[in-house]
């Protein structure tokens, strides 16, 4: 080629990942595809899933959940960056914009994810948010004047832990 | 910036497109279309296949090129090149499709070029004959794209020729 111009491939940021880095790109490509089966395919056998609604999921009911958070949240938007990763560790960040169905309010949740890796696979994943955030913008007053408390958390888990459960058996 | 960034920027100006075979391009379409290239190996027939254009010394991206192998026979390519706006009508197009041919016709061992030009794109066509293209067709009215007919110039060069 010429002095000062080379032809050369499309740079899409990717070419410096590691392994890791692109398979948490690819669970939240996927995500943001809705394609669920995408982000499943991203989770081991033995994988752990946290956060402040939901604890010590299981692979089968971390699975299940995101299956069932994409089918239901018909106007969920998800954005985001700060991809890093060892071979072992990993952690991004992550928004999510939808409406609560329960209360039709809408929602923007700003999560920071924390994983860790085996072949390839993540084993746990922990999404840390702010529960009194959340709750203030999805329960609206209830979430403003309870969403600090111990006992809105708890009801907010059982249900939020029925609901997974019967969409679980649902689509057995 | 990205290399998105930059090709968004100047495939979404319709000064840029406006005699070129596509419209302009949503931020989206740009990533899906960059995306679609990452797997594409030159060598298959029929198949257009997009690279990038940057500067050596910064690697930003100001520009593309695109070359596909004619289906019955990979002996004969087709090319185009599109330049951002911002880098035009500073010599990167001859430098790019000087290399470009060098590489068809030394490296890949192609026996003839053709480039299809819009009939109004006097810069192109200048761009081509400067080159020793040589004028073979004149297509009067043979697209409808963006609104109106539009004629096209088919321009070709045999090895032999830039061999010159």
């Amino acid at each position: 080629m010429g002095q000062r111009i080379s032809i050369c491939h499309f740079k899409t940021g990717m070419e410096h990942m590691n392994t890791n880095q692109l398979l948490i790109q690819k669970f939240y490509t996927c995500f943001q595809n809705k394609d669920y089966k995408g982000m499943q395919d991203c989770y081991a056998d033995n994988a752990v899933f946290n956060d402040s609604v939901f604890k010590n999921l299981n692979s089968s009911q971390v699975k299940a959940m995101w299956e069932m958070l994409i089918k239901s949240g018909k106007d969920l938007r998800v954005e985001f960056k700060d991809i890093n990763a060892t071979e072992t560790n990993g952690t991004a960040h992550w928004d999510a914009y939808y409406t609560f169905s329960r209360t039709g309010n809408k929602v923007i949740n700003r999560i920071n994810a924390t994983f860790t890796f085996e072949n390839g696979k993540i084993v746990t994943h922990t999404d840390h948010f702010d529960f009194y955030s959340w709750a203030k913008q999805s329960l609206g007053l209830t979430g403003l004047l309870l969403g600090w408390t111990k006992f809105m958390k708890n009801k907010v888990q059982q249900t939020a832990m029925q609901n997974l459960n019967v969409f679980m058996k649902i689509t057995k | 910036m990205t290399d998105l960034d930059h090709f968004h920027q100047y495939r979404s100006n319709p000064e840029v497109t406006k005699y070129q075979g596509f419209d302009v391009m949503t931020k989206e379409a740009c990533a899906c279309f960059i995306q679609s290239q990452q797997d594409k190996i030159f060598g298959k027939a029929g198949q257009w296949i997009q690279y990038a254009i940057a500067f050596k010394e910064t690697n930003q991206l100001i520009g593309d090129c695109a070359i596909k192998l004619d289906q019955s026979d990979i002996r004969l390519a087709e090319i185009g090149i599109t330049i951002s706006d911002f880098h035009q009508k500073n010599g990167y197009a001859k430098e790019v499709m000087s290399g470009l041919l060098n590489w068809l016709f030394e490296t890949q061992h192609i026996y003839r070029v053709t480039e299809i030009v819009d009939a109004e794109n006097i810069a192109s066509i200048n761009l081509l004959k400067s080159l020793n293209f040589r004028q073979e067709g004149h297509f009067v009215e043979n697209i409808f794209f963006k609104g109106k007919w539009g004629s096209e110039f088919q321009f070709a060069i045999l090895k032999r020729e830039w061999n010159i």
